[in-house]
């Protein structure tokens, strides 16, 4: 099946260089380890056919837009023009290339996007463990069962959904709007957006939640894995990274990264699309899920919106209405404390 | 939490409202207790949250922002897009694990001298209830 | 000498009563990492190798330098020399002598950095199963290497719980005498037998050939091939932070009021504001630029600076890679440059 959706993949993209309707298609390539996908750049007919399409293909592709239509300030009437670029792009991705261009990253008109259908990526990390932490050599996928065969030659089957990512698990948009060119494929049924782990985490004393985020952070070495994988953290400069003001110390101590990751975290407030990159990219395997997902749940339950596909309306945190919410205001007298 | 312990919160004031009545508090002299140290901004829509966790990384047992209600602001939707910011922040801080009393909102008109005093009053208990905060508090060390 | 598995719990204690002792313990994300570990249950299988290498444990991500009042030193903080790691693999100890030579050769001396090292123990676990990651022959390295162990650690066996202590180094065989207690001595014919292992491991890694690629990236400085293995490089730092070898780092205050303490961070050449000047310029601005940087340093200037290439073939940079960035594919890219 994933061969099928390979197959148009290529063949949406092949006319788009060959016509010169764009530069370049951004797209998913084998990986060096022989069964992982990764980013692929096709700027001539040659690279077309390395783009691969499988339920390896996880990265979220539009982290690469920002730096691909960044330009030095341009001259008025001598501007260089902005490329053309396709980006083959799963539902996530393409959320993520809408946010983008709500905030100016890049016109609309400057992209072309191959919408894929998707039946949820397999999670890389789950199957490692489910597998002794051995290495896995070989990987095959047939829609229902997941075969892995390790470098030691075992080989193990597993139900797919039980090693999908958490991520694709709730997912709520797994095909593409709003594509110029969306290819057939089958797709999950939509989730319940998994709002329910948020509400897990509520039901906890303070004492305990922080527990569990302070637990988790200690493992933070402040690589900024997770910031430059996010699609939506493209800041020239961090405000990590600013010293003047120095908000936060640059190194691994226990305040400066809890600051960093609610900080960062906040940032994404109507941008997140919960695809767990950060997640994905963080070396040393911090469950960052935990904490992404509240920002998201809570714009959602407050403000109605979860990032989708349309590229029109502003992002939330820009915007108010008259009405907004409000029970966070602390009115004096009204608990019973005297006047 | 021992009698003796003494909170010191943050208090960042919008030039035109919560300062202002602020002020008329301390003209009037309705008395509130002495643990706020204020931060004057020229509106509550100046609040980089960044305002919030600095405060408590440098020691702060509680923050408070107070700025015009809604609709009177001296700049006319700056605290309606901050009330967002708030909010979520807010809302994040407390799913962390920082004690949903120790960061608090309000709106506090120039005229509301009671209502400032009260407003302190009740954050401060609040935050002394809850004693030191010592989870995102740095030692410089 | 022999560590029986049965000693393994007498030998630790022993170990960590005289000396702070890191072994690799479990990670609840999965994976390892070393830790101080007082008893052997800490200690977990490392395949692959642990996330963080060795590195971390001489050389920390954040380490107080001076306390400061006014514009006076108040305190410099006390370095513990007494380090024991158990269980690092060859590659790990085989980069601390390069990073024995950057922060203590050539006259300059870290104190910091030198005083944990110079009595400090590390013992090797040689490598029966290396990944397809790993890539240590590729770059003189070995599954069984001694350079940079004070004692070599192997497995009596596939599988076999009993692990063959020889020493390497004087500090080595001091150490081992020290703890005799919970050893037994080796049969004539073990260092023979801990050869064919090594051997056996070192046959299943294909050696590839970085030779020429010195004098290439030398005169292709200005190629496009950069650009082109590049791309999808996120500029994330992690390539740097797990790397055995990378110690770039920074230096910065943190003060309140009139006092403060001066720390030295990690620092990665991948990150883009690493070169950027107070001017606004920045010599570095490209991520092209930035990974030429990283592969040189290890593959062209090392080898002169230091008659090193500053890469161990550990492969943790290739499996952190968010992208599969694959430092073995960018050199042979690299070997290709006309």
């Amino acid at each position: 099946m994933s061969a099928a959706i390979r197959d148009a993949i290529r063949a949406a993209a092949r006319p788009l260089l060959a016509e010169g309707k764009v530069s370049l298609i951004v797209g998913y390539e084998r990986g060096s380890n022989g069964y992982r996908c990764r980013p692929s750049f096709a700027a001539r007919a040659g690279d077309i056919d390395r783009l691969e399409w499988d339920s390896t293909c996880s990265n979220n592709l539009a982290v690469f837009l920002p730096g691909l239509f960044q330009r030095p300030p341009q001259k008025k009437g001598q501007e260089t023009p902005l490329p053309r670029i396709a980006f083959v792009a799963k539902a996530c991705d393409l959320r993520s290339i809408v946010a983008l261009v709500k905030e100016l990253q890049a016109p609309r008109g400057n992209l072309v996007l191959i919408g894929v259908p998707c039946t949820g990526m397999v999670d890389e990390r789950t199957v490692r463990e489910a597998v002794g932490g051995a290495e896995v050599a070989s990987f095959a996928d047939d829609g229902k069962a997941v075969v892995v065969r390790t470098a030691a030659g075992a080989e193990h089957r597993f139900e797919r959904e039980a090693v999908v990512q958490h991520a694709c698990r709730c997912c709520q948009f797994p095909v593409p709007q709003g594509a110029d060119v969306t290819v057939e494929g089958p797709a999950r049924t939509p989730g319940d957006n998994g709002d329910g782990l948020v509400k897990d985490i509520e039901k906890l004393p303070p004492a305990e939640r922080w527990a569990r985020f302070s637990a988790e952070m200690s493992r933070c070495i402040r690589c900024y894995a997770c910031r430059q994988a996010c699609p939506t953290c493209y800041c020239k400069e961090c405000f990590a990274e600013q010293n003047n003001p120095a908000w936060i110390g640059v190194g691994a101590e226990q305040t400066d990264v809890s600051i960093f990751h609610i900080v960062r975290i906040f940032h994404q407030a109507g941008r997140c699309v919960e695809c767990d990159a950060c997640l994905r990219a963080c070396p040393m395997g911090i469950d960052l899920r935990t904490w992404t997902k509240k920002i998201a749940a809570d714009v959602r339950a407050l403000y109605g919106f979860t990032p989708d596909f349309d590229p029109t309306g502003k992002p939330p945190l820009v915007t108010f209405k008259e009405d907004d919410a409000q029970e966070f205001i602390t009115e004096p007298g009204a608990q019973g404390h005297g006047g | 939490m021992s009698e003796a312990f003494e909170p010191k919160i943050v208090a960042f004031l919008c030039n035109w409202c919560s300062y202002a009545g602020a002020d008329l508090a301390g003209v009037s002299r309705l008395q509130y207790p002495p643990n706020i140290r204020v931060v004057r901004v020229p509106c509550s829509g100046r609040i980089n949250p960044l305002f919030i966790l600095a405060a408590l990384q440098n020691g702060a047992d509680g923050v408070l922002v107070s700025g015009c209600h809604p609709g009177d602001c001296h700049y006319l939707s700056g605290n309606l897009v901050a009330r967002r910011k708030f909010n979520t922040i807010k809302d994040l801080l407390a799913y962390v694990g920082i004690e949903e009393k120790r960061v608090q909102f309000s709106w506090v008109s120039a005229s509301e001298g009671g209502r400032f005093s009260d407003l302190v009053r009740q954050v401060s208990e609040d935050v002394q209830k809850l004693g030191p905060q010592r989870r995102l508090s740095k030692e410089i060390a | 000498m022999v560590l029986e598995a049965r000693s393994l719990a007498a030998f630790v204690e022993s170990v960590a009563k005289a000396a702070k002792l890191f072994v690799p313990e479990a990670d609840p994300a999965g994976g390892t990492i070393f830790a101080e570990a007082t008893s052997a249950t800490a200690i977990a299988p490392t395949v692959p190798n642990t996330r963080l290498s060795v590195k971390s444990v001489f050389f920390p991500q954040r380490e107080v330098l001076l306390s400061y009042k006014e514009s006076a030193i108040e305190a410099v903080p006390g370095v513990d020399g007494n380090l024991v790691v158990f269980g690092a693999r060859p590659c790990d100890a085989r980069a601390m002598t390069w990073m024995d030579e950057v922060f203590g050769g050539g006259g300059r001396e870290d104190p910091y950095f030198v005083e944990r090292r110079r009595a400090a123990v590390i013992v090797a676990m040689g490598c029966d199963e290396p990944c397809a990651s790993c890539f240590c022959t590729s770059v003189g390295g070995s599954p069984y290497g001694t350079e940079g162990a004070d004692v070599l650690a192997s497995r009596m066996g596939a599988g076999a719980a009993d692990l063959l202590l020889e020493p390497v180094t004087e500090k080595g065989a001091s150490f081992l005498a020290k703890h005799a207690g919970q050893l037994k001595p080796a049969a004539a014919d073990a260092p023979s037998a801990r050869q064919a292992r090594e051997k056996a491991a070192a046959s299943r890694m294909k050696v590839l050939d970085f030779s020429g690629v010195k004098p290439k990236m030398d005169a292709g400085f200005e190629s496009p091939a950069w650009d082109a293995i590049t791309r999808s490089c996120l500029g994330c730092g992690a390539c740097t932070y797990v790397c055995p070898t990378c110690h770039c780092f920074d230096i910065t205050d943190e003060s309140r009021g009139d006092r403060g303490v001066r720390v030295r961070t990690w620092d990665a050449c991948q990150y883009s504001l690493f070169t950027l000047h107070a001017s606004g310029h920045n010599p570095r601005s490209h991520k092209r630029a930035r990974m030429r940087q990283r592969l040189m340093h290890k593959y062209s200037y090392a080898p002169e600076t230091a008659k090193a290439v500053f890469c161990s073939g550990c492969g943790r940079c290739v499996r952190s890679c968010p992208v599969n960035l694959d430092i073995r594919e960018m050199l042979a890219a690299l070997e290709d440059l006309a």
